[in-house]
């Protein structure tokens, strides 16, 4: 596919503010042994894009180590590949971008250096599977100067509203765009815009020119008339996490069969990622599991039940793990009870431990905390 | 062209039939044989080769290389993509004076003397690719260079009941060699030779060259290298290895191999961040564990997808094991389907074989049965039970 895909990998940390601590939130933990990024990645991949670049900021650090050199996505490439491009990359107005515009300024040059004819801009922090050809193709079919991947459904009440929405006309063409998306809305966009490069080489420098800051709100919105902005609906499943609850939720949704199917099942689409070298996991004399996704590398001698347990994860004799993530390396010593727990990489619960959350409330031990 | 030189290098015998693994290899050379979940025999090898800060690896192939090359193929899950060394495929070739099949151990190496002359290593490490073990071949190279050896071969303490089923070295209290005895019927020692060599260059070819001259050798290490070495003088020294070795030649000793990893405290660990066995992966799905399941001292794959009942078993990546199936005593190779209701009992059942619903595999470990061996993408029916005698036949229609 003649096109270089552009990932936005912290433009959104600030959503959850506990998870990105440590890391960005394009490489957040999910799904028992995947990071957030591997989604957008691995979509693009599949849909033979072999340029990709990674346009981070600050606090990528296990960003970096994920990627490596992206061996495991096939982008270690001498033509093309992978580049990470963290900020001061080249010098510039505000290397220390605070939104998708001014990234997208910080890489005026990179744009400019590359070869394709066309750009899939995306955040690296959602999950999804989808083939980037068809876009391509919806692109051509309706003329349209950029499309936007949106998904038709509904913002649920209580949810934070960090989401943009689309209006659309009968033609798919947006009309309207909301930064802030209301209980109720429809059609939620997901961060993901497919253009010509040059196009979006202009826009940015007309933007730059402007001293605009918003590439939605300034750039897109008041221009909705000039700019042919058409969505295409994306019908696979989606998930984004903008905070522990819904990170909690989103990775529950992976018990029911019908999100792993849409998510994993797609033929010749699968996520690939970083590769651990675990030996398989084992299951001791007492072990009991029910309704879990269990990854490789795990030593299992309790009881494990509607939970996600990532790469390398001990779990203690006589100890229940009920309804919880327990993200890489993390230790449950012997004789507790973890209910509704999100325990982040390399947490050391002692014996005896007793912890519980809500289902709307799970509890969140940070990253390397002795409990 | 630019060659790096490199103090040592190893050379892998990988060009093996392995017969006695009957169905197991009839597609594959036996060290691309599946083992212990997610690896192929050959990875403990190659993993021993990069922990012990080996980084130029020659494996030598012969039969039914297509799968081993595949598998093997850059050496990156090895780190052994490398601009200098790396891991190399060497099959036999067709040279200007003739060329031909590796006629034995002693001439496979032979053939490749340009490779390794290329890297002009000071030392040869010489390994067989179909063992199961952990070892740091550097603290080896130590012993050698300690002790000065023409050459040193590593050796492991076997029950002198069964010494005559091994090549055994014959030592004086330094550990040098003075006599080597092959399957002795009684033996002198329990000290049997793990097929794990180290050799001084120079004194290697010496040697290789004269056992090529003679037409009646069997080109092999152990029948004509070694014995020719002691007869002239050299100085060979046993170093004597403590840990974890098996022979995987059997599908009995596969088996057991298998059942090492298992228990509160397995024969072989494999979780080791500092020694870690690095294996050929492919994106699935963590192992899902759904409702119904019942798992104890058992071995689980990622992609796995289990809702029976598993006892001390080992599954490789992408088994389905439906609600109601039971494994049990056994090895189930990748993506092979246990349908509901189904038994399988004290069996190792090869890639993507279906079992279907309540159909009956092998016969309990505890009667003193044989192991049942499933060839690789057999369909067996519903209700079907195999017993030794159709698992006889199912083998003879596969050939």
């Amino acid at each position: 596919m003649d096109a270089v895909g552009i990932i936005l990998s912290n433009i959104n940390d600030r959503t959850a503010p506990e998870l990105t601590y440590d890391r960005t939130l394009a490489s957040v933990h999910y799904g028992g042994k995947y990071r957030l990024i591997d989604f957008v990645l691995s979509s693009m991949v599949n849909s033979a894009v072999t340029e990709v670049a990674i346009v981070t900021k600050a606090n990528y650090y296990s960003l970096m180590n994920h990627i490596g050199t992206g061996k495991e996505w096939d982008l270690s490439r001498k033509m093309g590949g992978i580049i990470v491009l963290p900020s001061y990359v080249y010098s510039g107005r505000n290397p220390m971008y605070n939104n998708r515009l001014e990234a997208l300024m910080g890489i005026e040059k990179y744009l400019f250096e590359c070869n394709e004819e066309y750009v899939i801009l995306s955040d690296g922090d959602m999950v999804l599977n989808i083939d980037y050809d068809r876009v391509l193709k919806h692109h051509l079919q309706t003329g349209a100067d950029i499309t936007a991947v949106y998904q038709n459904t509904t913002i649920e009440d209580g949810v934070k509203a960090t989401q943009t929405v689309f209006k659309l006309d009968e033609e798919n063409r947006v009309t309207d765009i909301r930064i802030f998306a209301a209980p109720k809305d429809e059609n939620v966009g997901l961060n993901t815009w497919f253009m010509r490069r040059t196009y979006l080489m202009n826009l940015v420098a007309d933007a730059a020119a402007h001293g605009y800051t918003s590439f939605t709100r300034e750039v897109l919105s008041p221009n909705l008339h000039e700019i042919k902005v058409i969505g295409y609906e994306y019908k696979g499943y989606f998930a984004y996490m903008d905070s522990v609850e819904s990170y909690f939720a989103k990775n529950m949704e992976l018990l029911c069969p019908e999100v792993r199917e849409k998510l994993f099942k797609c033929p010749d689409r699968p996520i690939y990622t970083s590769i651990k070298d675990s030996p398989p996991t084992k299951y001791g004399n007492n072990a009991k599991i029910a309704n879990s996704i269990i990854a490789d590398g795990c030593i299992i001698e309790g009881t494990v039940e509607n939970s996600i347990l990532f790469r390398g994860v001990f779990v203690g004799k006589d100890t229940v793990v009920r309804n919880s993530i327990i993200m890489e390396d993390s230790v449950c010593g012997e004789n507790s009870s973890l209910n509704y727990i999100v325990a982040d990489k390399n947490v050391t619960l002692r014996n005896e431990c007793m912890l519980s959350g809500q289902h709307s409330h799970p509890f969140y031990i940070k990253k390397g905390s002795i409990v | 062209m630019y060659k790096k030189k490199k103090k040592w290098l190893a050379m892998i015998l990988a060009g093996g039939q392995g017969s006695r693994l009957k169905a197991l290899t009839d597609n594959v050379a036996k060290p691309a044989v599946s083992f212990g979940g997610k690896y192929r025999i050959i990875d403990f090898t190659l993993s021993n080769c990069i922990n012990s800060d080996i980084d130029t690896v020659g494996v030598l192939t012969q039969y039914q290389p297509l799968e081993l090359n595949d598998y093997v193929g850059n050496g990156q899950p090895w780190d052994l993509d490398r601009t200098y060394g790396g891991v190399r495929l060497l099959p036999p070739y067709q040279g200007g004076v003739g060329g031909d099949w590796y006629k034995g151990t002693a001439n496979a190496i032979y053939q490749n003397k340009n490779y390794i002359e290329q890297y002009n290593p000071d030392y040869i490490l010489v390994l067989s690719g179909d063992h199961i073990y952990k070892m740091n071949y550097k603290i080896m190279l130590d012993y050698h260079i300690e002790k000065n050896a023409a050459a040193t071969i590593a050796v492991i303490d076997v029950p002198l009941a069964e010494a005559s089923r091994f090549g055994i070295m014959n030592s004086d209290e330094n550990g040098k060699i003075y006599e080597f005895e092959e399957k002795p019927p009684n033996p002198k020692s329990t000290q049997a030779s793990m097929g794990v060599y180290i050799f001084n260059t120079a004194t290697l070819f010496h040697y290789l060259e004269i056992d090529e001259k003679n037409d009646n050798s069997d080109k092999d290490f152990g029948k004509n290298i070694i014995p020719l070495m002691l007869d002239s003088n050299e100085a060979l020294y046993c170093y004597k290895y403590g840990g974890y070795w098996k022979d995987v030649g059997t599908i009995e000793s596969l088996w057991e191999a298998n059942m090492d990893l298992l228990g509160e405290r397995p024969k072989i660990n494999l979780v080791d961040p500092n020694w870690k066995v690095y294996s050929r992966h492919f994106p699935s799905f963590p192992q899902l564990i759904l409702e119904g399941a019942s798992i104890s001292n058992s071995l689980i794959t990622e992609g796995c997808e289990v809702a029976g009942q598993v006892n001390n078993s080992v599954l490789f990546g992408g088994v389905k094991v439906e609600p109601g199936a039971v494994i049990k005593d056994s090895v189930i190779m990748r993506d092979c389907v246990i349908k509901s209701g189904a038994v399988v009992n004290y069996t190792i059942m090869d890639e993507m074989t279906v079992v279907g619903a309540g159909a009956k595999v092998g016969a309990p470990c505890e009667d003193g049965n044989e192991i049942s061996l499933i060839p690789r993408a057999k369909t067996i029916d519903e209700n079907a039970t195999i017993n030794e005698q159709n698992q006889l036949q199912m083998k003879l229609q596969y050939e």
